[in-house]
């Protein structure tokens, strides 16, 4: 069910329900996946992996291997070029390509073997003969920290996750901020609530798993098709890794069977290529579901220590966040961006943040949809609901009385434009849902709220005007969530045409200028404003056509709505169709084109939840009876879509609080790497996610719009550890909240 | 004078001062006037004679392209903001 309020209705294509043109193709398998890419004469690949967490390398054998028949080649760490200290400026270079001297978890990749057939190459890997000597491994950040405790890497890369940390200790790089006196704070405060939290490793369960084919021509050039989230990511690092010009490596993005985050960095490309080059044919491989759990990146576990103070009448005065974040193997776990956010939805004069990013012995993390604050919200709105309880105020006026609003400062001192945080916090104390009491026994409530601060950076666009007033468009961010609709629908509207005279394209990197990837709530944002501006690039050429054949200054036409007219002779005007099957007699086709960096205008964002729940007091299983989620969009593009966004997050974040979580047995081997075992929730776990479409517009872009798929998956964890204390009077401070847990949080409060 | 606004992690190059007024008309003027007063300035913020990739500048809570040529008001505020992505 969804409910839009302060619905725009000043455009036309904007805000509408169209078809989105990917559909059909994906519901009737016409859609073209990596997997679903053949070439002739195409070789498959398997990779081996390390069985250990951590462990030298002592030799690799591949002879056997190369014996066997249909083997056509093996790669190893050796086929790559030796690695310029920085060259892969994103995060470290060895993470993407085959491990050499050491293995730092289990499902590392060691190897890998080219065959005509995946059965005969998955054979071949029994046949490598790799010596190890096995070290011991560090599975836990706490004991990462300590002194004494194994060492991963001589030498920390101080870039994490696009933000520079300090080197804290040999496994550990930190980032702090402050602000105010957070002594003083504590000193003020009426009331204090101090808890540690924690929470565990999970995945993105994107349902196609990481693939690839790659083809390596005579002169050393790639072709690489992708399930990627951004090519033009996937062509640095690989042209970095085999040192190869930028324009020797092209990165086609196939279509993409979800990513949210997971599908950044180029796990098989590299080695692919290699492969492809040595012998000669096209490679492509294709993941099993216990290759992406174990080889992939999955969202970092985390301990967190918080510690908010607040007046009686409800102002919080003082917080103290400590937080460290698994990396995994290699650094990069989302620190940067979470002490950013971790507390910035509130006012909080006094606060200090301080994040870790700790190297373990377990696959390298990668971002899941707001990466880094779900865990943090799970752990500070869980003190806010308690700080709450102790000052007996409702927790929707408590968080209107201390969320951040427009002028307000962020924790980096910039001011915000307009923000909807009060609106989202409204929107729910004024719906069905929260109005309507819970009744019944083991049943409880919880809010929560979340807060994200969406992204921008550098898009490209180009728009080619037909004689017959139809445009196609190209763009390079692959369209995970259905980003092409909301893009090609900022560009009609620009233009002034329906959105069913557009067609979008996306395409590869030697095909339209640098796009970041679709990544950080920024795709329809951004690239969205690049299709504006490359509207407006036709527009203009348009009008100086039009002018052209008026015989009149440009100056004195105008265009509006997709038509275009001279501002004072009536007679003088053409629709958008009829000057386009002008143009190619009068001087030649149009074509707009726009390279934007739009960061100043990313617009923060909000989201609030209610949910009811049930607890088995025998089980400890908790059922979700009925779930509201109202998230500020600035402006909602296509509305059926943005309240897709909200409920997909929704359902992962319940996934999240409930069931999910890696088993790493004391040797950091994952247990459960199958999706029998691995528990995301079904159509079954939860019921129908009630949406609240906010509009607040973002003035900081053309059409109001904000980032709208991450928020969505930050607040459902905290808003349930709520709801189960409201049912059962007990705290939850670690996910997941599985029956298990549950039960024994139930047996202790029973002094079982 | 421009109102700079000091990120923790500088701010023990700055005597624990979290904002400084600084002279200067462009970024390159703000930087050089801040190192002079506070050595190890310019090495947080700058690499290859670039603002660092790593680092966002925004000019009264706007992002500045044009690294450091970009142009700066008697009252502007200046923040120097870490990137980061998302997922």
């Amino acid at each position: 069910m969804s409910t839009t309020i302060e619905r725009s209705s000043q455009y036309k294509v904007i805000g509408k329900d169209v078809l989105r043109p990917d559909g059909v193709d994906k519901v009737t398998g016409r859609a073209v996946f990596a997997d679903d890419v053949h070439l002739n004469g195409m070789l498959h690949a398997k990779v081996l992996r390390s069985p250990h967490a951590h462990a030298k390398i002592r030799s690799i054998d591949v002879s056997e291997a190369l014996k066997m028949p249909g083997v056509r080649a093996v790669v190893t760490s050796e086929d790559f070029p030796p690695i310029p200290e920085g060259i892969v400026k994103e995060e470290g270079a060895a993470f993407f390509a085959l491990a050499s001297d050491k293995v730092l978890f289990r499902g590392h990749a060691v190897a890998a073997v080219a065959a005509d057939s995946p059965h005969v190459a998955d054979e071949a890997l029994s046949k490598i003969k790799v010596e190890y000597e096995v070290l011991k491994a560090v599975l836990d950040p706490r004991e990462a920290m300590e002194p004494g405790a194994p060492v991963l890497h001589e030498k920390l890369n101080p870039m994490s996750f696009g933000a520079r940390l300090e080197q804290h200790s040999p496994n550990a790089l930190q980032q702090i901020t402050s602000m105010g006196d957070i002594e003083q704070g504590f000193r003020e405060a009426d009331v204090v609530v101090e808890r540690e939290f924690t929470t565990k490793t999970v995945h993105q369960g994107y349902i196609e798993p990481q693939s690839c084919v790659v083809d390596t021509a005579p002169d050393g050039s790639v072709t690489i098709w992708s399930t990627c989230q951004g090519p033009f990511r996937h062509r640095d690092n690989t042209a970095d890794l085999l040192q190869l010009p930028q324009n020797k490596v092209k990165v086609i993005p196939t279509e993409i069977g979800g990513g949210f985050g997971g599908k950044e960095v180029p796990y098989l490309e590299p080695m692919a290529a290699i492969l492809s080059r040595k012998t000669g044919r096209p490679v492509k491989i294709t993941m099993s579901r216990s290759d992406v759990f174990e080889g992939t990146g999955p969202a970092c576990a985390s301990y967190m220590r918080v510690k908010f103070g607040a007046k009686k009448t409800g102002e919080l005065v003082a917080a103290h966040l400590y937080f460290c974040f698994e990396a995994g193997a290699f650094p990069g776990a989302p620190v940067g961006g979470a002490v950013g956010i971790g507390l910035g939805r509130y006012k909080i004069p006094n606060q200090l943040v301080e994040g870790f990013d700790v190297v373990v012995n377990k696959p390298r993390t990668q971002p899941y949809r707001a990466p880094g604050a779900t865990q943090i919200h799970f752990a500070t709105e869980g003190v806010v609901d308690e700080l709450c309880e102790k000052i007996g105020m409702d927790p929707i006026e408590f968080r209107l009385k201390n969320v951040v609003q427009e002028g307000d400062r962020n924790v980096q001192g910039v001011p915000f434009l307009r923000i909807g945080g009060v609106e989202v916090l409204e929107a729910i104390k004024n719906s069905d849902h929260y109005k309507t009491p819970l009744e019944g026994p083991n049943r409880g409530r919880g809010v929560a709220l979340g807060f994200w601060r969406n992204g921008g950076g550098m898009s490209s666009c180009s728009i080619s005007v037909h004689p017959d007033g139809t445009v196609s468009i190209i763009e390079g961010s692959p369209d995970l969530s259905g980003t092409r609709t909301g893009i090609g629908m900022q560009a009609a509207e620009t233009l002034g045409i329906p959105f069913e005279d557009v067609r979008i394209t996306v395409v590869d990197t030697d095909s339209v200028g640098y796009t970041m990837g679709s990544w950080g709530s920024r795709t329809s944002f951004a690239t969205g404003w690049a299709a504006i501006e490359a509207a407006r690039d036709v527009n203009l050429k348009m009008v100086e056509r039009a002018s052209s054949i008026w015989s009149v200054p440009p100056e004195e036409v105008e265009v509006s709505d997709g038509t275009f007219y001279h501002r004072d002779d009536g007679s003088k005007k053409f629709t958008f169709k009829q000057l386009a099957a002008r143009l190619n007699a009068t001087g030649g086709p149009v074509v707009g084109s726009s390279v934007v960096d739009p960061t100043r205008g990313v617009g923060p964002a909000f989201a609030a939840n209610v949910v009811d729940l049930e607890v088995d007091p025998e089980t400890g299983k908790v059922t979700i009876l009925r779930y509201t989620v109202a998230q500020d969009v600035g402006q909602a593009l296509h509305p059926g879509m943005v309240e897709g966004q909200l409920e997909g997050g929704t359902v992962q974040g319940i996934g999240w609080a409930l069931n999910e979580e890696y088993f790493f047995d004391n040797d950091g081997q994952m247990r459960n790497s199958s999706f029998l075992d691995y528990r995301m929730p079904v159509a079954l776990d939860v019921p129908m996610i009630d949406t609240i479409i906010i509009e607040v517009p973002n003035p900081g872009h053309p059409y109001g719009v904000r980032g709208v798929g991450e928020n969505n998956i930050i607040t459902p964890p905290a808003a349930i550890a709520a709801a189960i204390h409201n049912a059962i009077g007990v705290r939850m401070t670690d996910l997941p909240m599985s029956p298990g847990y549950v039960l024994q949080a139930l047996w202790q409060q029973n002094g079982h | 004078m421009a109102l700079v606004w000091i990120p923790s992690n500088m701010r023990h190059l700055t005597g624990g001062e979290s904002r400084i007024r600084v002279e200067g008309s462009t970024l390159a003027d703000i930087i050089s006037s801040l190192e002079a007063n506070f050595p190890g300035v310019r090495e947080e913020l700058v690499r290859d004679n670039l603002i660092k990739d790593e680092i966002a500048v925004a000019i009264d809570g706007e992002q500045g392209h044009q690294g450091l040529f970009q142009e700066i008001d008697d009252s502007s505020e200046i923040h120097f903001i870490p990137m980061v992505a998302g997922g």
